[in-house]
Protein backbone atom coordinates (compact mmCIF):
# COMPACT_ATOMS: atom_id res chain seq x y z
CA UNK A 1 0.00 0.00 0.00
CA UNK A 2 1.65 3.30 -1.62
CA UNK A 3 2.10 5.60 1.84
CA UNK A 4 0.86 8.82 -0.94
CA UNK A 5 -2.37 9.68 -0.39
CA UNK A 6 -2.35 13.36 -2.54
CA UNK A 7 -3.84 13.18 -6.01
CA UNK A 8 -1.77 15.96 -7.31
CA UNK A 9 0.78 18.55 -6.23
CA UNK A 10 0.23 21.79 -5.33
CA UNK A 11 1.47 25.21 -4.23
CA UNK A 12 3.30 23.73 -1.15
CA UNK A 13 4.82 20.65 -2.68
CA UNK A 14 6.19 22.92 -5.84
CA UNK A 15 7.72 25.28 -2.69
CA UNK A 16 9.05 22.29 -1.20
CA UNK A 17 10.14 21.31 -4.55
CA UNK A 18 11.99 24.52 -4.95
CA UNK A 19 13.61 24.60 -1.69
CA UNK A 20 14.78 20.65 -1.29
CA UNK A 21 16.60 20.15 -4.41
CA UNK A 22 18.59 23.07 -3.19
CA UNK A 23 18.82 20.96 -0.19
CA UNK A 24 19.92 18.18 -2.00
CA UNK A 25 22.30 19.87 -4.08
CA UNK A 26 24.08 21.50 -1.51
CA UNK A 27 24.18 18.52 0.86
CA UNK A 28 25.78 16.24 -1.83
CA UNK A 29 29.23 15.16 -2.02
CA UNK A 30 30.42 17.02 -5.18
CA UNK A 31 33.22 16.94 -7.53
CA UNK A 32 33.64 19.23 -10.62
CA UNK A 33 32.13 18.84 -13.29
CA UNK A 34 34.91 18.14 -15.65
CA UNK A 35 35.75 15.08 -13.57
CA UNK A 36 32.52 13.65 -14.44
CA UNK A 37 32.56 14.79 -17.92
CA UNK A 38 36.05 12.90 -18.23
CA UNK A 39 34.79 9.81 -16.10
CA UNK A 40 31.87 9.24 -18.53
CA UNK A 41 33.92 9.41 -21.70
CA UNK A 42 36.60 6.82 -20.40
CA UNK A 43 33.40 4.38 -19.02
CA UNK A 44 32.20 4.89 -22.61
CA UNK A 45 35.58 3.77 -24.13
CA UNK A 46 35.80 1.11 -22.14
CA UNK A 47 32.35 -0.24 -23.18
CA UNK A 48 33.28 0.39 -26.87
CA UNK A 49 35.94 -1.94 -26.42
CA UNK A 50 33.66 -4.67 -25.06
CA UNK A 51 30.82 -4.02 -27.19
CA UNK A 52 32.54 -2.88 -30.51
CA UNK A 53 31.41 0.23 -31.27
CA UNK A 54 29.40 3.30 -29.82
CA UNK A 55 26.01 2.69 -30.36
CA UNK A 56 26.40 -0.73 -28.49
CA UNK A 57 28.26 0.79 -25.98
CA UNK A 58 25.70 3.88 -25.03
CA UNK A 59 22.92 1.11 -25.12
CA UNK A 60 25.12 -0.97 -22.51
CA UNK A 61 25.18 2.68 -20.35
CA UNK A 62 21.31 3.13 -20.77
CA UNK A 63 20.91 -0.45 -19.45
CA UNK A 64 24.24 -0.01 -16.38
CA UNK A 65 22.35 3.26 -15.77
CA UNK A 66 18.88 1.91 -15.64
CA UNK A 67 19.53 -1.58 -13.67
CA UNK A 68 22.30 0.71 -10.85
CA UNK A 69 19.40 3.31 -10.36
CA UNK A 70 17.46 1.21 -7.45
CA UNK A 71 20.62 1.01 -5.14
CA UNK A 72 22.17 4.35 -5.48
CA UNK A 73 18.63 5.98 -5.80
CA UNK A 74 16.37 4.68 -2.79
CA UNK A 75 17.69 7.56 -0.37
CA UNK A 76 16.51 10.59 -3.23
CA UNK A 77 13.35 8.82 -3.47
CA UNK A 78 12.60 8.38 -0.02
CA UNK A 79 13.73 12.37 1.11
CA UNK A 80 11.90 13.36 -1.89
CA UNK A 81 8.30 11.30 -0.93
CA UNK A 82 6.79 15.00 0.32
CA UNK A 83 6.59 16.14 -3.18
CA UNK A 84 4.55 12.86 -4.59
CA UNK A 85 1.69 12.55 -5.64
CA UNK A 86 -0.62 10.01 -7.79
CA UNK A 87 -0.82 12.62 -10.78
CA UNK A 88 2.00 10.66 -13.45
CA UNK A 89 1.96 14.28 -14.49
CA UNK A 90 4.06 15.50 -11.92
CA UNK A 91 6.73 13.48 -12.94
CA UNK A 92 7.82 16.82 -14.64
CA UNK A 93 8.39 18.44 -11.13
CA UNK A 94 10.30 15.58 -9.74
CA UNK A 95 12.54 15.05 -12.96
CA UNK A 96 13.31 19.29 -12.80
CA UNK A 97 14.13 18.44 -9.01
CA UNK A 98 16.36 15.62 -9.24
CA UNK A 99 18.42 17.15 -12.45
CA UNK A 100 19.06 20.21 -10.21
CA UNK A 101 19.91 18.43 -6.81
CA UNK A 102 22.49 15.73 -9.01
CA UNK A 103 24.25 18.55 -11.20
CA UNK A 104 23.23 21.97 -9.84
CA UNK A 105 21.24 22.86 -13.14
CA UNK A 106 18.53 23.85 -14.31
CA UNK A 107 16.44 22.22 -17.13
CA UNK A 108 15.68 25.25 -19.32
CA UNK A 109 12.35 23.56 -20.65
CA UNK A 110 9.98 20.57 -19.61
CA UNK A 111 6.57 19.89 -19.98
CA UNK A 112 4.09 17.22 -19.64
CA UNK A 113 1.86 15.86 -22.52
CA UNK A 114 -1.34 14.34 -21.37
CA UNK A 115 -2.06 11.43 -24.14
CA UNK A 116 -3.99 13.18 -27.11
CA UNK A 117 -5.78 10.00 -28.35
CA UNK A 118 -6.24 6.33 -26.61
CA UNK A 119 -3.48 4.08 -26.48
CA UNK A 120 -0.82 7.27 -26.48
CA UNK A 121 1.33 7.41 -23.56
CA UNK A 122 1.41 10.37 -21.20
CA UNK A 123 4.67 11.94 -22.02
CA UNK A 124 7.24 13.93 -20.07
CA UNK A 125 9.94 15.90 -22.76
CA UNK A 126 12.73 18.17 -21.28
CA UNK A 127 15.55 19.80 -22.77
CA UNK A 128 19.18 20.28 -22.05
CA UNK A 129 20.91 23.09 -23.23
CA UNK A 130 24.26 22.40 -21.97
CA UNK A 131 25.04 19.13 -21.29
CA UNK A 132 27.73 18.14 -19.02
CA UNK A 133 28.25 14.86 -20.59
CA UNK A 134 28.89 15.67 -24.06
CA UNK A 135 30.89 19.16 -23.46
CA UNK A 136 34.12 19.14 -25.09
CA UNK A 137 33.40 16.31 -26.91
CA UNK A 138 33.65 18.23 -30.18
CA UNK A 139 37.39 19.03 -29.85
CA UNK A 140 38.80 15.92 -28.34
CA UNK A 141 41.35 13.92 -30.31
CA UNK A 142 41.49 10.67 -27.75
CA UNK A 143 37.91 9.71 -28.70
CA UNK A 144 36.84 9.85 -32.28
CA UNK A 145 32.42 9.99 -31.95
CA UNK A 146 30.94 10.67 -35.02
CA UNK A 147 26.98 11.18 -34.73
CA UNK A 148 25.96 8.36 -37.07
CA UNK A 149 28.12 5.85 -34.72
CA UNK A 150 25.51 6.94 -32.05
CA UNK A 151 22.50 5.05 -33.75
CA UNK A 152 19.32 4.95 -31.65
CA UNK A 153 21.13 6.68 -28.50
CA UNK A 154 22.57 9.84 -27.53
CA UNK A 155 25.44 10.21 -25.94
CA UNK A 156 23.26 11.32 -22.70
CA UNK A 157 22.43 7.56 -22.61
CA UNK A 158 23.01 7.28 -18.21
CA UNK A 159 20.86 9.91 -17.78
CA UNK A 160 18.07 7.93 -19.83
CA UNK A 161 18.68 5.02 -17.65
CA UNK A 162 19.01 7.02 -14.36
CA UNK A 163 16.09 8.72 -15.43
CA UNK A 164 13.89 5.48 -16.73
CA UNK A 165 15.12 4.11 -12.93
CA UNK A 166 13.92 7.13 -10.86
CA UNK A 167 10.37 7.66 -12.83
CA UNK A 168 9.65 3.88 -12.08
CA UNK A 169 10.81 3.48 -8.59
CA UNK A 170 8.63 6.79 -7.90
CA UNK A 171 5.59 5.27 -9.48
CA UNK A 172 6.51 2.13 -7.49
CA UNK A 173 6.73 3.99 -4.10
CA UNK A 174 3.66 6.46 -4.77
CA UNK A 175 1.11 3.72 -6.44
CA UNK A 176 1.30 5.15 -9.91
CA UNK A 177 0.29 2.62 -11.94
CA UNK A 178 2.60 3.62 -15.14
CA UNK A 179 6.05 1.67 -16.37
CA UNK A 180 8.41 4.69 -17.33
CA UNK A 181 10.84 4.59 -20.57
CA UNK A 182 12.76 7.68 -21.22
CA UNK A 183 14.40 8.16 -24.22
CA UNK A 184 17.22 11.01 -25.37
CA UNK A 185 15.56 12.07 -28.62
CA UNK A 186 18.22 14.91 -29.09
CA UNK A 187 21.72 15.30 -28.53
CA UNK A 188 24.01 17.95 -29.00
CA UNK A 189 26.57 15.86 -30.18
CA UNK A 190 24.15 14.67 -33.16
CA UNK A 191 24.16 18.64 -34.33
CA UNK A 192 20.91 19.25 -32.31
CA UNK A 193 20.55 22.38 -30.65
CA UNK A 194 19.95 20.96 -27.25
CA UNK A 195 19.72 18.04 -25.74
CA UNK A 196 15.81 16.64 -25.17
CA UNK A 197 14.83 13.61 -23.52
CA UNK A 198 11.24 12.13 -23.39
CA UNK A 199 9.88 10.01 -20.34
CA UNK A 200 6.67 7.83 -21.73
CA UNK A 201 4.72 6.82 -18.93
CA UNK A 202 1.99 3.54 -20.54
CA UNK A 203 -0.47 1.87 -17.63
CA UNK A 204 1.30 -1.39 -16.45
CA UNK A 205 -1.12 -3.56 -18.05
CA UNK A 206 -0.53 -2.30 -21.46
CA UNK A 207 3.34 -2.55 -20.86
CA UNK A 208 2.68 -6.18 -19.72
CA UNK A 209 0.81 -7.12 -22.71
CA UNK A 210 3.86 -5.80 -24.87
CA UNK A 211 6.00 -8.50 -26.42
CA UNK B 1 27.82 23.40 -26.04
CA UNK B 2 29.73 23.73 -22.36
CA UNK B 3 33.40 24.30 -22.55
CA UNK B 4 35.66 21.90 -20.47
CA UNK B 5 37.15 25.04 -18.74
CA UNK B 6 33.44 26.06 -17.68
CA UNK B 7 33.17 22.44 -16.09
CA UNK B 8 36.06 22.30 -13.92
CA UNK B 9 34.61 25.18 -12.20
CA UNK B 10 30.44 24.20 -11.90
CA UNK B 11 30.27 21.04 -9.21
CA UNK B 12 27.74 17.69 -9.70
CA UNK B 13 27.17 15.26 -7.51
CA UNK B 14 29.67 12.48 -7.11
CA UNK B 15 27.51 10.10 -6.86
CA UNK B 16 26.95 10.20 -10.57
CA UNK B 17 30.80 9.03 -11.44
CA UNK B 18 30.29 6.40 -8.27
CA UNK B 19 27.35 5.03 -10.46
CA UNK B 20 29.42 4.75 -13.84
CA UNK B 21 32.41 3.47 -11.77
CA UNK B 22 30.93 0.91 -10.19
CA UNK B 23 29.07 -0.52 -13.69
CA UNK B 24 32.24 -0.48 -15.76
CA UNK B 25 34.46 -2.23 -12.85
CA UNK B 26 31.65 -5.19 -12.73
CA UNK B 27 31.58 -5.17 -16.15
CA UNK B 28 35.64 -5.10 -16.37
CA UNK B 29 35.29 -8.15 -14.09
CA UNK B 30 32.95 -9.95 -16.04
CA UNK B 31 35.41 -10.08 -19.10
CA UNK B 32 39.11 -9.93 -17.75
CA UNK B 33 41.41 -11.30 -14.80
CA UNK B 34 41.95 -9.52 -12.05
CA UNK B 35 45.49 -8.08 -13.63
CA UNK B 36 43.89 -7.00 -16.50
CA UNK B 37 40.92 -4.85 -14.90
CA UNK B 38 43.30 -3.52 -12.55
CA UNK B 39 45.61 -2.29 -15.45
CA UNK B 40 42.53 -0.99 -17.12
CA UNK B 41 41.14 0.81 -14.25
CA UNK B 42 44.64 2.55 -13.40
CA UNK B 43 45.08 3.77 -17.32
CA UNK B 44 41.36 4.79 -17.17
CA UNK B 45 42.52 7.40 -14.53
CA UNK B 46 45.60 8.23 -16.10
CA UNK B 47 43.32 8.93 -19.22
CA UNK B 48 41.14 11.43 -16.86
CA UNK B 49 43.74 13.41 -15.68
CA UNK B 50 45.89 13.60 -19.01
CA UNK B 51 42.88 15.38 -20.27
CA UNK B 52 42.08 17.28 -16.81
CA UNK B 53 45.59 18.91 -17.21
CA UNK B 54 44.98 20.58 -20.40
CA UNK B 55 41.60 22.46 -18.68
CA UNK B 56 43.25 22.88 -15.38
CA UNK B 57 46.77 22.71 -14.05
CA UNK B 58 47.55 22.57 -10.40
CA UNK B 59 49.43 25.64 -9.18
CA UNK B 60 51.14 24.54 -6.00
CA UNK B 61 55.42 24.64 -5.90
CA UNK B 62 55.46 21.45 -3.41
CA UNK B 63 54.22 17.96 -3.65
CA UNK B 64 52.32 17.46 -0.30
CA UNK B 65 50.67 21.05 -1.46
CA UNK B 66 50.13 19.46 -5.19
CA UNK B 67 48.40 16.29 -3.49
CA UNK B 68 46.42 18.35 -1.32
CA UNK B 69 45.42 21.15 -4.03
CA UNK B 70 44.14 18.08 -6.46
CA UNK B 71 42.38 16.11 -4.14
CA UNK B 72 40.34 18.83 -2.93
CA UNK B 73 39.82 20.95 -5.99
CA UNK B 74 39.55 17.70 -8.32
CA UNK B 75 38.44 14.93 -6.51
CA UNK B 76 36.43 16.57 -3.98
CA UNK B 77 38.43 14.96 -1.06
CA UNK B 78 37.77 16.68 1.98
CA UNK B 79 39.11 14.04 4.51
CA UNK B 80 42.07 13.10 4.14
CA UNK B 81 46.00 13.08 5.82
CA UNK B 82 49.07 12.83 4.04
CA UNK B 83 52.47 10.77 6.03
CA UNK B 84 56.23 11.09 5.05
CA UNK B 85 57.23 7.63 5.09
CA UNK B 86 61.27 6.74 3.95
CA UNK B 87 60.72 6.52 0.11
CA UNK B 88 57.59 9.02 -0.60
CA UNK B 89 54.51 9.23 1.08
CA UNK B 90 51.32 8.34 1.79
CA UNK B 91 47.45 9.42 1.13
CA UNK B 92 44.94 8.02 3.64
CA UNK B 93 42.05 9.22 2.20
CA UNK B 94 38.71 8.52 4.62
CA UNK B 95 36.14 10.33 1.94
CA UNK B 96 36.87 8.21 -1.60
CA UNK B 97 34.38 9.45 -3.96
CA UNK B 98 34.24 6.40 -5.90
CA UNK B 99 34.48 4.03 -2.75
CA UNK B 100 30.79 3.05 -1.43
CA UNK B 101 31.49 1.89 2.73
CA UNK B 102 28.06 -0.29 2.55
CA UNK B 103 29.40 -2.40 -0.19
CA UNK B 104 32.42 -4.89 -0.17
CA UNK B 105 34.02 -5.82 -3.77
CA UNK B 106 36.07 -8.59 -4.56
CA UNK B 107 38.78 -8.27 -6.98
CA UNK B 108 41.28 -5.59 -7.28
CA UNK B 109 41.60 -2.30 -5.11
CA UNK B 110 38.23 -0.97 -6.01
CA UNK B 111 39.62 3.16 -6.35
CA UNK B 112 43.01 2.16 -8.32
CA UNK B 113 41.74 4.70 -10.71
CA UNK B 114 41.86 7.41 -8.21
CA UNK B 115 45.17 6.66 -7.12
CA UNK B 116 46.33 7.22 -10.85
CA UNK B 117 44.69 10.62 -10.93
CA UNK B 118 46.46 11.89 -8.66
CA UNK B 119 49.47 10.55 -9.51
CA UNK B 120 49.88 11.65 -13.69
CA UNK B 121 48.30 14.85 -12.38
CA UNK B 122 51.16 15.43 -9.93
CA UNK B 123 53.32 13.87 -12.66
CA UNK B 124 52.49 15.87 -15.45
CA UNK B 125 53.60 19.05 -13.26
CA UNK B 126 56.61 17.91 -12.44
CA UNK B 127 57.47 17.61 -15.89
CA UNK B 128 56.30 21.03 -16.58
CA UNK B 129 57.81 22.64 -13.50
CA UNK B 130 60.93 20.71 -13.04
CA UNK B 131 62.99 24.00 -11.82
CA UNK B 132 60.48 24.24 -8.85
CA UNK B 133 60.76 20.38 -7.77
CA UNK B 134 63.70 18.16 -6.31
CA UNK B 135 61.70 14.76 -8.00
CA UNK B 136 61.03 14.12 -11.35
CA UNK B 137 58.64 11.69 -10.59
CA UNK B 138 56.16 9.89 -7.98
CA UNK B 139 55.33 6.21 -8.57
CA UNK B 140 51.73 5.25 -6.98
CA UNK B 141 50.86 1.73 -5.77
CA UNK B 142 47.38 1.08 -4.18
CA UNK B 143 47.68 -0.24 -0.14
CA UNK B 144 44.19 -0.63 0.53
CA UNK B 145 40.42 0.62 -0.47
CA UNK B 146 37.17 1.14 1.68
CA UNK B 147 35.22 -0.90 -0.78
CA UNK B 148 37.91 -3.81 -0.55
CA UNK B 149 36.83 -3.88 2.82
CA UNK B 150 39.66 -1.12 4.25
CA UNK B 151 38.38 1.16 6.61
CA UNK B 152 40.25 3.83 4.45
CA UNK B 153 41.50 4.09 0.52
CA UNK B 154 45.57 4.24 1.77
CA UNK B 155 47.50 4.98 -1.33
CA UNK B 156 51.52 4.90 -1.49
CA UNK B 157 53.54 6.79 -3.65
CA UNK B 158 57.29 6.84 -4.16
CA UNK B 159 59.13 9.56 -5.01
CA UNK B 160 61.81 9.73 -7.72
CA UNK B 161 64.96 11.97 -7.32
CA UNK B 162 65.65 13.77 -10.87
Amino acid sequence: MSPIKKEKVGLREKLLAALGKRIMYWRAKKVPQLLINLSYRETIRLLIELYGDAGSALKAMFQLARDAGPDFLNEWVESASPIFSKHVGDHALWIKSGYYGFTGDHITYIEYFPPEKEGDPHRVVWRIDKCFLCAGLDQDNTIDIKKEDLKDFGWGAAIAGIFTATTNMINEYAGIEFTCHVRETKCLLKGDPYGEFVAEFYPKEKDAEKP
Amino acid sequence: MVSREDLHKKKGASLLIAMFYIEIFSELMKHFDVGTVEQKLRQLGENIARSYYEYYQPKESSISGLVKEIASNIGGIKKFKLTRVEDGFIVSIFDCPLCLEEIEIEGPHYCISNMAILETLVNLTLQDRPHKFRYKQIIGDIISSKSSGAEKCVYHYRLVEK
